[in-house]
């Protein structure tokens, strides 16, 4: 076939010229309906240009390098670990999360997708594949769908159920199966919760985390802490009573109180005769004391009302700040001018830390007084002088916790003296301090300035330094965890510091995906700190709400398609590839043109691990993909590389401070091994020698008994009977593997020998895995025998056909899977033929 | 990505099909007769991969197997006598959006539809093809078929068949660019649904040979091939087609096989001892015709009539 006759082939070649004719060339000459979707990245095959090109380019590209002063935009590539989640399809994070809004609840804070996996094994009895357990992303996705049509936080069981329903209508499975699938459904809506709340992930997604997590907490604790006066101060009220009760009485009264037999009685002369009481009262001091505890925990009552105290700065009034007050729900929210945030919470809490030194003080007393171990002598001095600094961890954690509210810039600007006093002072208030976005720090402005490349000023890393502090920076990216760190803090006794970072970014990028990426290129490393004055220092670290945190930067292999072949990529995720999304730094990129790769373009991260005098030459780049997914290198300026190592230094310091290619440990280790090594080696040697001793031995035996085994089999072969994959296999293979042959071999020979003794009615069955769904069985008794979901046959209903059917289908059966049993009735007619007919299947 | 699970891109389709989706009609076949199984395995593989009826094709040529499409509630072309892989190839190549099947037998494949098979194979367009083997031409009750054994009688060869067997493996492992090359058999159903699977995820001319019992007209050899089970061999790799460790114990022997190694895959072929289940062989990254017939869909005709125009017009005086 020549080339012209193949129309195909020069309608491409002519293709430009042909436009002009037809006049459509807006219309593309291939209609990307029917070509399937490339979805692998496209490495391309491109000729190196030639000596004198490559040196002129080259010039420009150090010249970019040094200047940072790229003209080309990178606006409409993507840096190529991030690839894969660019898509508006739907994404696998945890969101949306259930929350609850029942104090009470084990796990308040769950992600949707694994409340309904758990929701839906139980409805379909943990069956391993159902229509329904296939669905369940399904159902996520439209809840997730709705959930972004109105952007808002939505009652979780009307969204369900209009999701459920929406799923049987989108479905509607006919037949059988549908049958099932509806059953399942109904029992599904009555095992999900009623309550609760839905979160998408919204800008605001952490700090309803943080409101859900202080609405349980705080009404757990307060819940608890009232259950605990109440009983106490009934104990106290009853011994008052008994007191009550001891002092002398008027026969008067008590004949006022038996009023219909007072006349058959003559209680002045009864209380005459009948012996004293003796009981000895409480002296008026203790009494006083026990009056004097009952008011101090009746202050709980008031005070109780207020789970905690949370202060916003004015700074968070903006249009663009949250609604708090929706967000925290019932708590007593206050607010502090410009400057005189920690001093206003400070003096709040010590008013409100009065009061509560009076409850805890009544709580102390009253366990002692209950206990019978309150000494005046020693316990009234203590308690005169007993501050909120000598209160225990769980004492000071059950008062109601105070929580300030500002922007990182804010406390770094106005209040940096007062926010270290607090911390270094140890007062349990909690900060709660925000990062996000729109902040300058991440504004484009056009101008470069030197700022952009300063040190992180690093307020974890500065609470950090006050030892009893209890740190975490995190994001809602992971939304359990961010809870679990969260409930983590407000429970230690000690000052803390919350830092989370969030973004309202809707385009290019969304706000999940640069939150993502800030975590993932080291400029917002997650980390908790737990301050103890009793810990080893490197066990208050915890990075592992990182992506892999064990790594300077993350690293991961990309397939990608270059002609014909497969291609791994290895690239890492540093933060020049999160700086791709901040557009004060697209001067700072510029695609270097595949015809001008050479040895001297190094991957970023490889370049940063290099020397100065390796350096030189070189120039670093990371790669990125184009919206066609064509693979770049893109070359990163000297500015940002800068900027890069200065992130890599602040997350080698976490990393050290955990444990992670730790300095000191690397030396120690080095030098264990050398110390060590002498040893092990000698060790080695008399192991091996051992070993090879012992294994010979074993084969030996094993050899021996298999040959016993299958004399044995030999001898007492029963012709008829197979095993399926039974061990009587051959002396050779035993001796090769031992331990295996003596498993399988042994019990078999004890099983044939004794299973005349066995007289167990035996019951029917087929190997349903093996049926091959021939209808001969099923035409024969369709009641009897019935296919599963599979279309694969098994025993409906034993009592639904006769032992001959059983027999007669097992003969038929072309695979020999049916396997009759002994027969249910025994009154049918002609059983001992039959019987015998069974033999050779059972 | 940090918080971000690996399968995040995840479309879902529109539509959710179960079993009965894919259910047409009563099968025809006799009872016991290896296509049944062939047919609830197809469908089963239907609803594992949810593929979408409408956007699903099963083309077969003249035979009992070849009813096939008429037990598929997809679409279907039972046409004509050894020319299934022609319709197939044609269709894939103007479709390359929907999911072609062959369903041919021995006869239709080896006999009369050699030459067509011949170079579907070398095409390697994509289409999954399942050759159901029984060794005997059953729709029009008994006569051989170029893969009968010798000495079979039939109502062709009343005093045995005198020819050897022709071996569709050998065939087709000997046919340039094969790039899917299996063999399965239809009363290990675990083994031919594995199988099958393997053959529609490859991109290819993927080509599972079955073999496949008639009870009716080949009871001998069905009782042979099913309760000899020395003769069977199940072919272990992990790039192969593998079972379950249950599965696996109804096989009295393996043998590893590599499926990349195409000369070891031609010796079992030949091979006289046993039947070997298992991948044979796959080539990755070999050529598809369609990727080349696929490069002008969607010009209409008016846009064809303008380009042929503007081409007569070159030649004009």
């Amino acid at each position: 076939m020549s080339d012209t006759t193949n129309i195909g082939s020069f309608f491409i070649e002519d293709a430009p010229e042909i436009q002009k004719v037809i006049g459509t060339e807006d219309v593309p000459l291939i209609s990307s309906d029917f070509t399937s979707d490339i979805t692998v990245p496209v490495l391309r095959e491109v000729e190196p240009a030639d000596e004198v090109e490559m040196k002129k380019a080259w010039k420009s590209i150090r010249s970019f390098f040094r200047n940072g002063n790229s003209k080309k935009s990178i606006k409409n590539s993507t840096p190529l670990l991030s690839l894969p989640y660019q898509s508006d399809a739907f994404t696998a994070s945890d969101y949306p999360i259930w929350i609850s809004d029942v104090v009470g609840d084990e796990s308040c804070c769950r992600s949707l997708q694994e409340l309904l996996t758990e929701a839906v094994s139980e409805a379909t009895g943990g069956v391993e594949s159902s229509i329904l357990k296939n669905n369940i992303a399904r159902i996520v996705k439209t809840v997730d769908e709705s959930l972004a049509k109105s952007g808002e936080v939505t009652t979780f069981y009307s969204c369900i159920l209009a999701a459920l329903d929406d799923l049987a209508k989108r479905l509607s499975i006919p037949g059988d199966d549908g049958k099932k699938f509806d059953k399942h459904l109904k029992r599904l809506r009555k095992v999900i919760p009623t309550h609760g709340i839905l979160v998408p992930y919204n800008s605001n997604a952490g700090f309803q985390i943080f409101g859900a997590m202080l609405q349980q907490e705080t009404g757990r604790r307060s819940q608890q802490l009232s259950d605990k006066i109440l009983k106490l101060k009934c104990k106290l009220q009853g011994q008052l009573a008994i007191d009550h009760e001891k002092e002398e009485q008027d026969p008067k009264e008590l004949e006022s109180t038996l009023s219909f037999a007072s006349e058959l009685l003559d209680f002045e002369k009864v209380s005459k005769v009948l012996p004293d009481a003796g009981a000895v009262q409480m002296s008026a001091s203790r009494k006083k004391r026990l009056e004097d505890t009952i008011a101090k925990l009746e202050i709980a009552d008031k005070l109780l009302k207020n789970k905690a105290f949370v202060f916003i700065g004015d700074d968070q009034k903006t249009p663009e700040s949250p609604d708090w007050k929706l967000l925290l729900g019932d708590v007593n929210i206050k607010s502090f001018k410009k400057g005189a945030g920690y001093t206003t919470i400070k003096k709040a809490f010590e008013q409100e830390i009065e009061q509560w030194t009076l409850v805890i003080v009544g709580i102390q007393i009253a366990e002692l007084e209950l206990a019978g171990r309150y000494m005046e002598d020693v316990h009234d001095e203590y308690f005169e002088s007993l501050t909120w600094r000598d209160f225990s961890e769980d004492e000071i954690t059950s008062c109601p916790p105070f929580v300030l509210i500002a922007s990182e810039e804010y406390i770094a600007d106005s209040e940096m003296g007062e926010f270290s006093k607090i911390l270094s002072k140890g007062i349990p208030i909690r900060s709660l301090v925000l990062k996000n976005d729109i902040e300058d720090a991440y504004k484009s402005n056009g101008v470069e300035t030197e700022s952009n490349f300063s040190y992180h000023q690093e307020l974890g890393a500065f609470v950090i330094s006050h030892r009893n502090a209890f740190v975490c920076q995190s994001t809602a990216i992971k939304p359990l965890v961010l809870y679990n760190e969260l409930k983590n803090g407000l429970t230690v006794a000690s000052p803390g510091a919350f830092f989370l970072l969030s973004s309202i970014r809707k385009k290019p990028v969304d706000s999940y995906m640069w939150v993502s990426a800030a975590v993932s290129g080291r400029e917002y490393p997650g980390f908790t700190f737990s301050g103890n004055m009793n810990s080893h220092w490197g066990s208050r670290f915890n990075i592992d709400n990182n992506f892999q945190a064990e790594n300077v930067w993350p690293i991961e292999e990309v397939i990608a398609q270059k002609g014909k072949e497969d291609e791994t990529i290895t690239a890492h995720f540093t933060y020049a590839d999160f700086a791709t999304f901040l557009p004060k730094y697209t001067s700072f990129f510029q695609d270097v043109e595949q015809c001008y790769w050479n040895e001297n373009l190094l991957e970023l991260a490889q370049y940063l691990k290099l020397d100065k005098e390796e350096a030189v030459g070189k120039v670093p780049f990371i790669w990125m993909a184009d919206e066609k997914l064509h693979l770049k290198k893109v070359a990163v300026a000297w500015p940002l590389v800068l900027k890069c190592r200065e992130r890599q230094d602040f997350w080698r310091f976490l990393q050290e401070s955990s444990g992670v290619n730790n300095y000191h440990v690397k030396n120690a280790i080095a030098k264990a091994e050398e110390s060590l090594g002498v040893i092990a080696a000698e060790k080695m040697e008399a192991l091996k020698a051992e070993h090879q001793v012992e294994l010979q031995a074993a084969v030996d035996e094993a050899a021996g008994q298999a040959m016993d085994n299958l004399s044995a089999v030999l001898l007492d072969m029963d012709a008829g009977t197979f095993v399926p994959g039974s061990g009587s296999s051959a002396p050779g293979k035993a001796i090769e593997k031992p331990a295996a042959s003596e498993e399988s071999d042994t019990p078999e020979v004890p099983t044939e020998a004794d299973s005349p003794a066995i007289s167990m009615a035996a019951e029917a069955y087929i190997d349903t895995a093996l049926c091959t769904s021939c209808n001969e069985c099923t035409n024969l008794n369709g009641s009897l025998f019935n296919y599963n979901d599979d279309k694969m046959a098994f025993i409906a209903d034993i009592n639904a056909g006769t032992f001959e059917e059983l027999v007669e289908a097992a003969e038929l059966c072309p695979v020999g899977i049916i396997h009759p049993g002994d027969p249910v009735n025994n009154n049918e007619p002609g059983l001992d033929a039959l019987i015998e007919r069974a033999k050779k299947f059972n | 990505m940090f918080g971000l699970k690996p399968d995040a891109a995840l479309e879902l389709p529109e539509n959710y099909y179960v079993l009965d989706d894919y259910e047409k009609g009563i099968a025809r076949w006799c009872d016991g007769c290896g296509d049944h199984a062939v047919l609830a395995s197809v469908q089963k593989l239907c609803r594992e991969e949810q593929l979408d009826p409408v956007k699903t094709v099963f083309v077969s040529g003249i035979g009992c197997s070849s009813r096939f499409p008429h037990y598929m509630n997809t679409y279907g072309f039972h046409g004509l006598h050894g020319r299934a892989f022609p319709v197939a190839c044609g269709i894939k190549h103007r479709r390359p959006d929907l999911d072609v099947f062959v369903i041919t037998g021995d006869g239709d494949c080896c006999s009369i539809g050699a030459g067509a098979w011949i170079h579907a194979i070398r095409y390697n367009v994509n289409l999954t093809v399942m050759l159901f083997n029984n060794e005997i031409y059953g729709l029009t009750k008994k006569q051989q078929s170029p893969t009968s054994r010798i000495g079979t009688v039939s109502n062709t060869t009343p005093r045995g068949s005198i020819l050897p067997p022709l071996d569709p493996m050998q065939v087709t492992l000997g046919v340039a660019n094969a790039s899917f090359v299996a063999q399965t058999a239809d009363w290990n159903p675990a083994h031919m649904h594995a199988t099958i699977k393997a053959a529609h995820a490859h991109k290819g001319f993927s080509f599972v040979h079955i073999l496949q019992r008639c009870p009716i007209f080949q009871p001998e050899l069905v009782n042979e091939l099913t309760s000899n089970r020395d003769n069977i061999c199940y072919l272990k790799d992990d790039n192969g087609i593998t079972v379950s460790e249950d599965i696996e114990k109804t096989f009295k022997h393996s043998a590893p096989h590599d499926p990349s190694d195409i000369n070891g895959a031609r010796q079992l072929a030949a091979s006289e001892e046993k039947i070997y289940l298992g991948l044979f062989y796959q080539g990755k990254n070999k050529e598809n015709y369609d990727d080349y017939g696929a490069h002008n869909l969607g010009v209409t005709v008016e846009e064809k009539t303008a380009m042929l125009n503007a081409e007569f017009d070159k030649y004009g005086i």
